[in-house]
């Protein structure tokens, strides 16, 4: 013991504890810097102490921070990972850390994860690391509203990086936390997250671990799930630690501040139990997850309760959820539910597909029946807990109808003969179903609500009713149009979904009220109308890669819309045509319809169409002609325009595709 | 009696402090009577154990301290302090007979235990610099075992070192030491940014609370467990990993920040070339530096 060194008996009240604070912080500072005093605290913890614990030390270290076990590294704010740099550590998970990081190219924050290429995949070195940047390269191409947006993926040292779009919101856990949610409520969330997945599914991804945590709902109500495909070990990583208790199941309140530990260890909850005996995972096993987390979020619970990851898995065998009860959720739900959470797979319902379908309906049906007995007073006939209103008596119902001759049993039967006739395989039909299902879904949903918004609640005007209605036509019309090019077998478009205007168009009140309003002269409206249906047709043959016909048919469409007065329709019209035109056609004329069709949608206050225009026009001149100068002048104007139409995801995907392709001729440039 | 006796022998401000206490005659009997029954062949006159106690008192908070003093410890302590024969054969054997087993972790040979036990016994129990033994220096504010376990640790670690005081630690030098050999671009830069790389490091373990330090040299260097470092912060084990994660995850950030900066003046591509293979073997190997170190 040296001059400086405190009496033994203060060290001996550190160790027991028995300091004041004034004390102890001596004692702390003291052998911060004399090793023989800390020695000798050490000491005596040490023979305290049974020991033995290191090895769970080691564990608990791991659960805590494996990115620094396994050597993940952790950046320091400035540090630059691809072109993003980075501002701040938002967590650490299993896999890797997220970062808030900056993207200067677009002047935007995204988050930036980095992830361990072998940890991730339980794979050593490059194979792994190829695998993991193929699976982020093809959700990078999964553009879908309700799954996470990927801009940017690319290798950094050792690890992956995925840029992914920063959203301002929560996950479905804390959503759920944040205050009480009517089951309608959760419903309409978690069927939001359900699309996303089932999006994923029709692109051949499969999630693996999906759960609250890994969706996220924005500001603006849209769900976005995340984490895509990148947890593909999860399942090995569980037999070291199934000894230790998984705290899952009612008696744990959710909302108890579970450790970081905690947190993963909950994870297995979610599990479907094919995973748990890493048999591996496909689109049921997450089928499964989304029903455990749609069932937590209805009813408050796990529908298999268990202290130990032994006992959930034993609870999951018998295959009894245990849904409560009393509880206001439909028994419909309830039904649909219990199927999404069969012990085995093959009892699931058949795709993530068919089970948001029958969600949805369990909703409508409970929807229908309510406002049926809202206007009946109370005395429409209830037996035996069927509702009996007739289908199709309510002042909205028709919305279905509209689908006949579009997609109803017929076309879908058609196109399914043509698909297979043509030697496709089963799975490209599926495919094709269950995108325009999807789109089917949504236009009768939209259809509707524009119905209901005048008819029942009398919130909008008969003027405001008729341009959403109007717009929903338009979208019919290229809807059908893209059907018959596929029934007709020859040529097949990947993405059905990506080639039909966006639905949501439709609902934009603001964008109608401004200048999408249908033509007011009856007329000029009949001819809009059938010029409507040449233009739908021209990209149903663009999207079927008929192009030589597309732009024969878009010439013969520009000449004759010319004299109509309708700047929207004529601003989509030159747009297309540019656009045809631009692929392989004339060059110097796709400039001048790009130009032109960009002041048409100026004067129809057409934003998205005016960006859309431009991105096609710098593609043609930046990137193809290499005019550097005139399209980095575009591009500014663009982005001013697109950051302004803010919610617009397809578009702000488009222009950053743009931008990206464009990079590289400006470094050439250079 | 007792009350009045203590209050005798306490400087003004505790007496005052003590006076209006209404048990306290209970309370300092219940002391002399449980020292009495826990150490019954010992005798010792209640009077000087009350001065023992009285010169132990602090001066502030005295109520608080005479409530939770370790009394029956004091007053073996305060029998041994007065040479009492029956206290010292008790103290061998219920408190020097524990060393070994204080010391078995620390010294598995067994070779120290007997010489270690001996000096403690000089120490503690004969007369030192100031003319009392050092057991007078036990205050009764923790255990008498931890006090005397300190002491005998204390002078196993002395022994060990050949009674030197405070070595000073290196801690750097074998971090650098080990920034990876056998990579022969990494060699050149390492030898080249040396001075650079310590600084850096040092910079870096500056920038954490002594705590964060504490306890993660506690965990890596002293190889406590979580448990056990828990314990001695009076938090909860999952508490004490994630401060270790923390801290270790700070030191590499910081390390590295400071590094790049360091480097800034030199040439940008040799800057790029040696962050690019510091990147990937930093985190490592402070984990690994910090983990292998052994007792200084």
């Amino acid at each position: 013991m040296s001059a400086g060194c405190p009496e033994d008996e203060l060290l001996a009240g550190f160790v027991d504890r028995t300091l004041s604070v004034a004390e102890q912080e001596q004692v702390e500072r003291h052998i911060d810097g004399c090793a023989s005093c800390r020695g000798l605290v050490a000491e005596l913890m040490r023979a305290d102490h049974s020991e033995g614990a290191e090895e769970s030390d080691a564990g608990l270290l791991d659960t805590l921070a494996s990115p620094f076990q396994t050597g993940t590294l952790l950046l320091a704010q400035g540090e630059k990972v691809g072109r993003f740099i980075v501002l701040d550590r938002l967590g650490v998970g299993g896999m890797g850390v997220v970062y808030a990081a900056h993207d200067p190219q677009l002047d935007r924050k995204v988050a930036l994860k980095l992830l361990r290429a072998d940890v991730a995949q339980g794979a050593p070195g490059d194979e792994a690391r190829q695998r993991l940047l193929r699976e982020a390269k093809a959700m990078a191409r999964l553009d879908h509203p309700n799954v996470i947006g990927v801009h940017d993926t690319g290798t950094f040292g050792d690890e992956i990086f995925v840029a992914v779009e920063f959203v301002d919101g929560v996950t479905l856990r804390g959503w759920r936390e944040q205050k009480p949610r009517s089951w309608r409520e959760v419903l309409a969330t978690y069927l939001q997250a359900g699309r996303g997945l089932a999006a994923a599914h029709a692109a051949g991804l499969v999630h693996r671990d999906f759960k609250p945590e890994n969706a996220l709902i924005g500001k603006d109500g849209r769900v976005r799930v995340t984490d895509f495909g990148l947890v593909r070990a999860a399942g090995n990583l569980w037999p070291s630690l199934t000894p230790a208790p998984v705290p899952v199941g009612a008696n744990l309140p959710l909302e108890a501040a579970l450790t970081r530990a905690n947190a993963i260890l909950g994870t297995p909850a979610y599990m479907a139990p094919e995973q748990l005996e890493g048999k591996g995972a496909d689109e049921r096993s997450d089928q499964f997850s989304f029903s455990v987390s749609l069932f937590e979020a209805l009813y408050g619970t796990r529908p298999y309760p268990g202290k130990t990851l032994e006992e959930v898995r034993r609870q999951v065998k018998r295959g009894k959820p245990a849904f409560p009860v009393t509880s206001k959720v439909p028994f419909r739900v309830r039904r649909v539910l219990a199927k999404g959470l069969s012990p085995s797979p093959f009892d699931r319902h058949s795709s993530m597909e068919t089970m948001l379908t029958e969600l949805h309906r369990a909703r409508v049906f409970v929807a229908r029946r309510s406002i049926a007995l809202a206007l009946t007073g109370g005395l429409a006939v209830v037996a035996a807990g069927v509702a009996v209103w007739p289908r199709g008596a309510g002042p909205c119902s028709g919305s279905e109808q509209k689908l006949a001759g579009v997609w109803d049993s017929a076309t879908q039967g058609r196109v399914r003969a043509a698909v297979l006739g043509a030697g496709h395989p089963e799975a490209v039909w599926q495919g094709l179903e269950s995108q325009l299902g999807e789109w089917s879904r949504n236009f009768v949903q939209a259809h509707r609500e524009a119905c209901e918004a005048t008819r029942l609640r009398g919130e909008q005007s008969d003027a405001m009713l008729d341009a959403r209605m109007f717009c929903l036509e338009g979208r019919l019309k290229e809807g059908r149009a893209l059907v018959e090019v596929l029934a007709g077998g020859k040529e097949l478009p990947t993405e059905v979904g990506q080639e039909l205007s966006p639905l949501a168009a439709c609902s934009d009140l603001e964008a109608l009220r401004l200048g999408l309003a249908p033509p007011a002269d009856v007329r000029v409206r009949a001819r809009v109308d059938e010029l409507q249906e040449r233009l739908a047709e021209v990209k149903a043959q663009r999207a079927a890669g008929a192009w030589v016909r597309a732009r024969e048919l878009a010439a013969r469409l520009d000449q004759r819309s010319a004299e109509v007065d309708y700047p929207p329709l004529r601003a989509e019209i030159l747009f297309q045509r540019g656009v045809l035109e631009s692929l392989g056609g004339d060059e110097a004329l796709a400039e001048r319809l790009l130009e032109e069709a960009m002041l048409s949608a100026e004067s129809a206050r057409d934003d998205a169409l005016v960006a859309n225009a431009a991105l096609s026009l710098i593609q043609l001149v930046g990137v193809r002609q290499g005019r550097l100068p005139e399209a980095m002048r575009l591009a500014r104007r663009v982005e001013g325009k697109v950051n302004r139409l803010g919610g617009d995801r397809e578009l702000r995907a488009r222009l950053e595709r743009v931008l990206g392709e464009l990079a590289p001729s400006q470094a050439t440039a250079k | 009696m007792l009350a009045r006796a203590l209050l005798s022998q306490l400087p003004p401000a505790s007496a005052a402090e003590l006076a209006p206490v209404s048990d306290l005659e209970a309370l300092l009997a219940g002391l002399v009577q449980s020292g009495q029954q826990a150490w019954p062949g010992v005798s010792l006159e209640p009077g000087h154990f009350l001065r023992h106690l009285a010169e132990r008192t602090p001066a502030r908070e005295a109520e608080a301290f005479l409530r939770s003093v370790h009394g029956v410890d004091l007053y073996l302590a305060c029998a041994c302090a007065q040479g009492e024969a029956a206290a010292l054969k008790v103290f061998d054997r219920r408190f020097l007979g524990r060393i070994p087993e204080v010391l078995r972790k620390m010294d598995p040979g067994g070779g120290l235990i007997e010489e270690v036990t001996q000096r403690v016994r000089e120490k503690l129990l004969f007369q030192g610099e100031r003319g009392r033994p050092k057991i007078a220096d036990y205050g009764g504010r923790g255990p008498l075992l931890t006090w005397v376990r300190a002491a005998a640790i204390r002078a196993a670690t002395d022994l060990r070192r050949g009674e030197k005081d405070q070595v000073s630690v290196d801690e750097v030098e074998p971090f650098v030491q080990q920034l990876h050999s056998g990579d022969p671009e990494l060699e050149y830069i390492k030898g080249k940014h040396r001075e650079d790389f310590r600084a850096a490091f040092d910079q870096a373990l500056e920038s954490l609370s002594a705590q964060q330090r504490n306890v993660l040299r506690l965990y890596l260097i002293d190889r406590l467990n979580i448990a056990a470092i828990g314990t001695l912060y009076g938090t909860h084990r999952s508490t004490i990993a994630r401060w270790i994660v923390e801290a270790r995850e700070r030191l590499m950030a910081e390390t590295r920040r400071l590094l790049a900066e360091r480097l800034r003046l030199s040439s940008p591509t040799e800057l790029e070339s040696l962050m690019g293979l510091v990147k990937s073997q930093l985190d490592l190997s402070i984990n690994s530096f910090l983990k292998d170190r052994g007792e200084p």
